[in-house]
Formats: structure tokens, sequence, C-alpha cells
């Protein structure tokens, strides 16, 4: 899976700040703000990752252990397709 | 074709209808360049005109849809379009932010009563422009039904978030509580490079300003405790 082509990302005011546009604008109309976790997955999920891989990324990177860092990405995919943000 | 000077910008509007022409009364100019022709297709003037409905003439749509193609077109040289009511007292601007309908302009015509040296600079829809590095909010044609605005600019200093409360107080934002609520007075562009350029000035606007958050009634106590906080 993959975030849809046309969102643009940012560090605005002390936040990481997500615009949707052109085709990506069509289907979601608004911004959205990342913590850093939900910014680390969400430039993984730049290039065309499993949950495995997203997984496996996050232990790497953070101290978390297996079953935290499974429930994490999840629910984070689970909001990313609720609002039409996956390509899968 | 309506020559105007706006924000310091020298505009060509290409107009199909006169609407454009008294609106932009107070603003015209002459110049040997452009800095930009902005024009409306038939196409846009059609939507805006199903949006808005029929009260509202063709001439008034296209006017709409020239402030939004010519706010698209200001964002390569630092400049936004942004939804609020702007004054200015003592050289300085505090720009109020809110929903629609929750008393902005009301808010901004109280501050005049109670302090006849406050300007409002645009009631509804200033321009914000960034020169030599400071952010100024700029008076323009496009002002709100109320038609209230000047002719002028002043660095803005505040920025003040406005909710409709029984009574009246006022605190100090961080700047994380403030970045939501600012987006969603925001014309957002639909293509990648002028998103950027936005996400990037908005950046710079935000570390240059003071944010509050006023929950106030419509009262001269509420315009006082507005004025001492972000204007005086």
């Amino acid at each position: 899976m993959k975030v849809k082509d046309g969102f643009v990302l940012r560090q605005v005011g002390g936040k990481t700040v997500v615009l949707a546009t052109g085709r990506a604008a069509v289907s979601f109309n608004g911004m959205i703000t990342l913590n850093g976790t939900g910014e680390f997955l969400w430039n993984e999920l730049n290039r065309d990752c499993s949950e495995d891989e997203l997984v496996a990324a996050l232990r790497a990177n953070y101290d978390v252990d297996e079953k935290t860092a499974r429930v994490d990405v999840r629910n984070f995919i689970q909001t990313m397709l609720d609002n039409k943000l996956l390509e899968v | 074709m309506v020559r105007c000077r706006i924000a310091d910008f020298n505009i060509i509007f290409e107009n199909r209808y006169d609407f454009v022409k008294s609106l932009c009364s107070a603003y015209r100019a002459e110049f040997s360049e452009a800095d930009y022709i902005i024009r409306a297709t038939e196409a846009e003037i059609l939507r805006e005109k199903q949006l808005m409905g029929e009260a509202f003439s063709l001439g008034y749509c296209e006017a709409t849809c020239l402030y939004r193609n010519l706010c698209n077109s200001i964002l390569a040289q630092e400049a936004f379009l942004l939804h609020g009511a702007a004054v200015e007292y003592g050289g300085r601007s505090c720009v109020y932010l809110g929903r629609s309908g929750v008393g902005k302009s009301t808010h901004a015509q109280l501050l005049k009563e109670y302090c006849p040296e406050v300007t409002i600079i645009n009631i509804d829809k200033p321009i914000i422009r960034r020169i030599d590095g400071s952010f100024y909010a700029y008076g323009s044609p496009w002002c709100g039904k109320e038609v209230v605005q000047t002719r002028t600019r002043a660095i803005v200093s505040n920025l003040c978030f406005l909710e409709q409360s029984s009574g009246n107080e006022i605190r100090k934002l961080e700047s994380g509580e403030a970045v939501e609520r600012f987006f969603h007075q925001l014309l957002i562009p639909k293509d990648a490079v002028s998103a950027d350029k936005l996400l990037a000035l908005a950046d710079g606007f935000l570390k240059s300003v003071g944010f509050y958050l006023l929950r106030c009634n419509v009262s001269r106590a509420a315009a006082e405790m507005s004025f001492n906080t972000l204007l005086k």
C-alpha cells in the first residue's frame, strides 16, 4: 500500500501539516496534522510497502515492542483508509 | 480591462462584466507594466453562479473568480488571502479569525466604536504579503458584504481566533494550537507547487505573530478586552 499521489507535507508552526492537491484533492478535502510517529509512517508509505514492512521500520527506528508497533501501525493504516488516503 | 494597484502589485483584470470596474474604483491605477494579468473563464463564472445562486449577478460571480485567481497567482510573490477581519492601530495590525458567522465583522466594528483611531484594513478578506521579512495585512476591494476596508497596510502583530460566549475571556495560544484553526481560513491551492509555497509562507507567518483565543459576547467590554490585549 502507498499514500495516494498529490499530498504535500511540510512543517508549519511546529506541526507537521499535509495538504491534498491535484487528484488527491478530489477525494480528500481538508488538512492533516501528524505527530512524530505519524510523520515517520507517512514517509514510509510514500513508497509501496506492506504492514509487516511498516512494523519492521517502526521497530528499527523507535524503541517499541512488536505488539505495540503492530497496534500502532494497524490504527494508522485504518485511519488512512477511513479517510481515503491510501492506494492498496 | 481594469487597471489596479492591490497589495503593492500592479494588476490588470481582463473582465467581461462591469461589476469589477466599480468594485475596484478606489484601487484604480496607471502603470506601464503589470505584475499580473488576471481573467476568469466563462465556465468558471457559470460554476460560481451555480454555487452562489440566482440572487448573484454574473458580474458579481466574475469578480469572485477574479479575486480567487489573483490570490492564487500572487502566492508566487509571497502573498496570500486570509479570511478574517484585519484592523490596525498605531501602525500594527491584528487579524480576527473564526468560522463564518462567528462575528468577526461585528467585533471589528465594535473595536472602531470603542476607539475611533482603529482602522479597519479589510473586514473580510485581506491579502497578507511578506515584504523584506515582515508580513503586512492589506486592504483590497473585496471586503465583505458590509464593504468595509481602507486602502492601507500594516505589519501583522497578532492573530486572534474568535468564539461566541456569554462572557469575555482571552488567552494566549501555543503555535501548535493555532495551526489547525489558521488553515481553515486560507484559500488552499489545487496544485502541489502552490500548496507547498503556501505552507512555507504560513510557517513564516505563524512564526512572526502572537496567537490568542477570544471567547466573547457583543459588548463594549469585549471590545475593550480585545483592544487592551491585542492592539494597545
